[in-house]
């Protein structure tokens, strides 16, 4: 009995370590790749342990992408879209949550529908828009077509549900303002909320590949992902594969690091079904 | 009551004040956009913009590529779905069992690709299918023919599969164990003591209560795979893909709004995409119920 038990056991640790090799296998690989070059990557004998080309490999992308400049495209603007994004649709999921007036049900009925619209029937009226306000290729442009998450509003209303009303009632009779009670009460409470919507949003701006592939055609403010792009599909020059590596790191290492650090106060059961 | 209602209407302009910021962006960036989007699938657009009625669906629905869009998603779609829901569902009971530890350890890696840019991912597998990649490498020193990935129509679906596979199963592992997590214990206990074995408990209990949790996967990832676009971009650099056995309806309609410049016809396909999404939603809905919102 203990010995089927214990047959039992590998059993379960095989198959579970068999997958988790799968899904961090490629990490590595591409950790590795980054400092070889395409001989070794693409070579009879590959070799998975770390090569000499790290550094070669970024020096070429920075000379054929200002690769600092398009990282720093990046961080601008997954930070800003991400900080505005987020004060926002936490004050909307939260008004939505606890607030009842007029017109306050009409909105979460749009914002409900506005969900099942995929974002692919919004870039040609987006395109179209900011081409007429001068705001292709720029930061702004790129930052704003996702400010209004839906997504994050719903989740926020969810989350904001659970919020003691009771709590904001003896604020008031404190004398507090509404704007206090959410900022000083509110928001500390609902804090693993906020970072787990603001990660989501902070992973689609940094990730975001159709918005920027439109808005932007100026290589002097592409965005990683557009790096990668150009790197695959550029006619010129064969492919790197090294270098192409060396930037996928930088493109996944951020949000994996930000993502195991704030992965305690992930819901994840929460976020599994919001992603849409 | 009558004293509440009052009482709460006097917070209704910090209400207001407060959802404001949010109502601005999502009236100018999402419900205009999307009426905009709605008008131009009835329209001709150059430098002024004509109401043409119905011509745009019908140029689409005359279109070979856009059938064989919808066609190659539901390829996609039959060759990934059973394969991920299967695996992640016994992910999800492994992870489940009482005695394995390492649950978060493991939930985590599994669930990296859920939080990895797209774009990434498919560079990645687009070196391993390279002619003479690591994939091909493996094959040959298993003693057998090098394998055209990205070249053979067939192929080339197998690649998009194998990544939507690998993309999908940790966000599904994760969304199985919270439908595993909510089923109440007392239920297995009551048929423990009915004599009913593990196997059967199984199939009586555990898949009838995650059918909710099964369906609302399969709905997203028809409606994510309508939408594919980076996939396909990446592996085919901005083609159709070999005899057009990669092209989706989002490929589909990038290519005819920004290459064709045809916004009327690429906004006629837009649209489809989104009644197709809002169907199954609906679906999702009146099946699933409300349950599975949160």
């Amino acid at each position: 009995m203990t010995r089927k038990h214990r047959l039992n056991a590998i059993i379960v640790y095989a198959v579970l370590i068999i997958g988790m090799i799968i899904f961090i296998a490629p990490y590595v690989y591409m950790i590795l790749a980054a400092t070889q070059n395409n001989e070794v990557i693409l070579g009879k004998n590959p070799f998975f342990g770390f090569g000499n080309y790290f550094l070669k490999n970024l020096q070429e992308v920075q000379k054929d992408y200002q690769y600092t400049q398009v990282l720093l495209n990046s961080v601008i603007i997954t930070v800003i879209g991400t900080t505005i994004s987020t004060v926002i649709t936490t004050l909307a999921g939260y008004v939505l949550a606890k607030y009842r007036f007029r017109g306050g049900n009409l909105i979460f009925y749009l914002v409900m529908i506005a969900r099942m619209v995929p974002q692919f029937a919004l870039i040609i009226p987006t395109f179209y828009i900011l081409s007429r306000m001068n705001l292709t290729n720029t930061y702004t442009g790129v930052i704003l077509p996702s400010l209004a998450s839906t997504t994050s509003v719903f989740m926020m209303r969810q989350y904001a549900m659970d919020f003691p009303t009771e709590l904001m009632e003896s604020a008031r009779i404190d004398g507090a303002s509404e704007f206090m009670i959410f900022r000083r009460i509110a928001v500390p409470v609902l804090q693993p909320a906020i970072l787990t919507t603001g990660l989501l949003t902070f992973m689609g701006y940094w990730n975001a590949y159709l918005f920027p592939l439109i808005i932007l055609s100026d290589p002097k403010k592409f965005t990683v992902p557009l790096v990668i792009q150009n790197m695959t599909q550029n006619t010129y020059k064969s492919l790197n594969y090294g270098a192409l590596m060396s930037v996928l790191a930088t493109s996944v290492v951020p949000i994996v690091i930000l993502y195991i650090l704030l992965q305690r106060k992930f819901r994840s059961n929460n976020v599994a079904s919001a992603i849409k | 009551m009558e004293k509440q209602k009052h009482g709460l209407s006097k917070y209704t302009g910090a209400a207001w004040l407060m959802i404001l910021p949010f109502l601005l962006f999502f009236v100018v960036t999402i419900l205009i956009p999307t009426l905009m989007s709605l008008y131009f699938s009835f329209a001709s657009i150059g430098d002024k913009i004509d109401f043409i009625g119905l011509k745009n669906f019908i140029a689409v629905f005359k279109d070979p590529l856009f059938l064989q869009s919808y066609a190659n998603t539901f390829i996609f779609m039959i060759g990934s779905i059973p394969i991920t829901i299967f695996l992640s569902l016994l992910f999800a009971v492994l992870l489940n069992l009482p005695h394995v530890h390492g649950q978060g350890f493991f939930r985590t890696s599994y669930y990296l690709p859920a939080v990895t840019s797209v774009v990434a991912v498919a560079s990645v597998f687009l070196t391993f299918y390279n002619p003479t990649g690591l994939l091909n490498n493996v094959v040959t020193h298993l003693g057998g023919q090098p394998i055209p990935w990205l070249t053979d129509p067939f192929w080339a679906r197998i690649s998009i599969i194998i990544i939507s596979i690998w993309l999908n199963i940790g966000f599904y592992t994760v969304m199985f164990l919270a439908g595993l997590q909510n089923i109440s214990s007392e239920i297995y206990e009551s048929a423990e003591i009915d004599g009913a074995s593990k196997m059967r408990q199984f199939f009586s209990i555990t898949i009838p209560s995650l059918k909710p949790v099964i369906l609302l996967g399969v709905i997203l990832s028809t409606i994510n795979g309508l939408g594919a676009f980076e996939t396909p971009n990446i592996l085919f650099k901005n083609s159709y893909g070999p005899e057009n056995s990669a092209v989706t309806v989002g490929v589909n309609l990038y290519k005819t709004s920004f290459e064709l410049v045809d916004y009327g016809k690429a906004s006629a396909i837009a649209w489809t995409m989104v009644i197709v999404a809002v169907i199954l939603s609906l679906i999702q809905f009146k099946i699933g119920g409300k349950r599975n919102d949160a």
